[in-house]
């Protein structure tokens, strides 16, 4: 087991009233698996996605439960393990690819920032790394997009690229939340395809989130549903097709357009 | 057409500015006259060709006075913002960035701040140290350290949840990697526009205080003085006055004009 989320809830605590957003989250992820959550948005995908990378702030919020990465408490180790583990074993790419990147930074800066912090290349090993890493999420002519600003590259390139940045250390778990869903179908399916060949060839895990049951259907081997902040329902992802339980998840299934047949 | 009226406000602006740098630099190299030089025979001289803005009320001349009382007003106005800006940077970027406890406490004591006009809090300090120009740069470099904190910590809450600095934090890049390499650049923008508008605070603030009698102390010059200074010759020689202020009216208006056409550049 490498990932083991255990009775996770998550509170606010920077207003008056707290407020709960995630009641009683559990998740179980093996090496090499991808698992999908799928729910409305506001339903609380992405804030247990941020808890699990450890990026919500331990001062405003109250989180109750455990999220187990390789055996160690990623809600009460120290904040210089959970750095380790940060930066080395989890990597995670947003959804507004505008927004994932620093606009005032150069594309193959911020790809190499990881190598920077993380590892002890020179220059030129780094660059070289970079580059090797921007022709790996299939990108064409990497020496320009290195020296591109953000703002020069397509919504897809830049996905790309923030896969790039994510991966560059090789992590061993990939959260994707929404990756897909400011990009047209032709780059989603790229992107998507992409996504599974990493996950073939390195054998790395990937928590795919969206609120797009179509999409998640076709890269996930087990799916979440979440509702109102709980899991609703969870099963492989045939199961969910064939035989969903609950009204919930019946109705995001009919939310997908019927044009072709589903062929999962 | 539009773009027409912007490149006239940065062209003014241009020319004014040029103009009081050049004053400045003309004073750091040669004055016309000693600036403290009087003569008696020349009290409250008109302009003539060899003073071509006349002479104050002891015959020192007026344009020498000038140059050296715009490097004055300048370089307080200069290092009133230096000051006020780096601790407000500072400040700013950690409220900011953290939030907490620590964030209300000094935004409390920043508003008890900014709720006093500026200047009865520069009198306050002055007070206490004394008039002088040192004084007044220290003084109202303090006072404006708030509204810089308060500008720059909005930028930093607004960026400190941004994807991109998630995803470095998730590298394991640390806090004061993420403040200064990666939001400060880009708050830089809104930096620049308000220091401009703090560097035309400054000059005024300046003025005011020395017309006060608490800034710049005679026999040095600065623009506030020397128009504190023309104010009682207004009818026997309103050039004075008029000459100085008009210099003290293209500094400030060579800023707005830049900072607007920064803006709009900026979009
Ligand atoms: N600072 C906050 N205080 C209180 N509630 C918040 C805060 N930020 C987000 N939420 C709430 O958390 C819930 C879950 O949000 P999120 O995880 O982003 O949903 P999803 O990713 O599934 O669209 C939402 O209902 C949202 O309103
Ligand atoms: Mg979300």
């Amino acid at each position: 087991m490498m990932l083991q989320v255990k009775d996770l809830s998550i509170e606010f605590h920077d207003h008056l009233v707290p407020e709960t957003v995630v009641y009683d989250f559990d998740l179980q992820m093996e090496p090499g698996e991808i698992v999908g959550i799928v729910g409305e948005s506001g339903s609380g995908k992405s804030m247990s996605a941020l808890a699990i990378a450890g990026l919500l702030s331990r001062k405003d919020m109250r989180k109750k439960g455990q999220i187990l990465y390789a055996g160690k408490d990623l809600l009460t180790c120290s904040r210089k393990e959970l750095r380790a583990l940060q930066g080395k074993e989890i990597g995670m790419v947003f959804q507004e690819p505008m927004h994932s990147l620093n606009p005032l930074r150069k594309v193959g800066w911020q790809v190499e920032e990881a190598l920077l912090l993380h590892s002890d290349l020179t220059k030129e090993e780094r660059k070289e790394k970079a580059l090797q890493m921007l022709s790996m999420v299939e990108l064409k002519d990497t020496e320009r997009i290195y020296r591109s600003y953000p703002h020069e590259l397509s919504g897809g390139q830049r996905q790309r690229v923030m896969l790039a940045s994510a991966l560059i250390c090789h992590p061993k778990l990939l959260i994707a939340d929404e990756i897909t869903t400011s990009l047209d179908v032709t780059v989603q399916a790229a992107i998507l395809k992409l996504l599974q060949r990493f996950n073939k060839e390195s054998g790395i895990s990937i928590l795919f989130i969206s609120h797009d049951l179509n999409v998640v259907k076709k890269i996930c081997q087990r799916i979440l549903v979440m509702q109102k902040g709980r899991v609703v329902e969870e099963g492989t992802t045939e199961g969910l097709f064939e035989n969903p339980k609950t009204e919930y998840t019946r109705e995001l299934l009919d939310s997908i357009p019927k044009i072709r047949k589903l062929t999962v | 057409m539009n773009n027409n009226r912007k490149n006239h406000k940065l062209y003014i602006g241009l020319i004014l500015a040029g103009l009081i740098v050049l004053l400045i630099l003309a004073g750091l190299i040669r004055s016309p006259y000693p600036p403290q030089k009087m003569e008696a025979s020349l009290k409250l001289a008109g302009i003539s060709a060899a003073h071509p803005m006349g002479c104050d009320q002891f015959g020192r001349d007026i344009l020498s006075r000038v140059m050296i009382g715009a490097r004055t007003t300048f370089l307080i106005a200069f290092v009133t913002n230096a000051i006020g800006l780096f601790f407000g940077i500072l400040i700013g970027a950690l409220t900011g960035y953290f939030g907490g406890f620590f964030d209300e406490i000094l935004m409390r004591f920043n508003d008890v701040m900014l709720s006093f006009p500026s200047i009865l809090l520069a009198l306050v300090l002055i007070a206490l140290m004394g008039p002088g120009t040192y004084q007044v740069m220290i003084a109202m470099g303090i006072v404006f350290i708030p509204s810089y904190a308060r500008i720059v910590r909005s930028e930093f809450i607004r960026f400190r949840n941004m994807d991109y600095v998630l995803a470095i934090r998730l590298m394991g890049g640390s806090h004061l990697r993420i403040m200064f390499l990666h939001i400060l650049p880009n708050v830089k923008g809104t930096i620049l526009t308000s220091l401009i508008i703090g560097f035309n605070n400054a000059v005024l603030c300046e003025a005011a205080m020395s017309f006060l009698g608490i800034g710049v102390q005679p026999p040095d010059a600065s623009l506030g003085l020397m128009l504190s200074e023309a104010q009682g010759f207004l009818f026997r020689a309103p050039s004075y006055a008029l000459l100085v202020g008009f210099v003290m009216i293209c500094m400030i208006l060579s800023f707005s004009l830049l900072s607007d056409s920064l803006k709009e550049v900026q979009g």
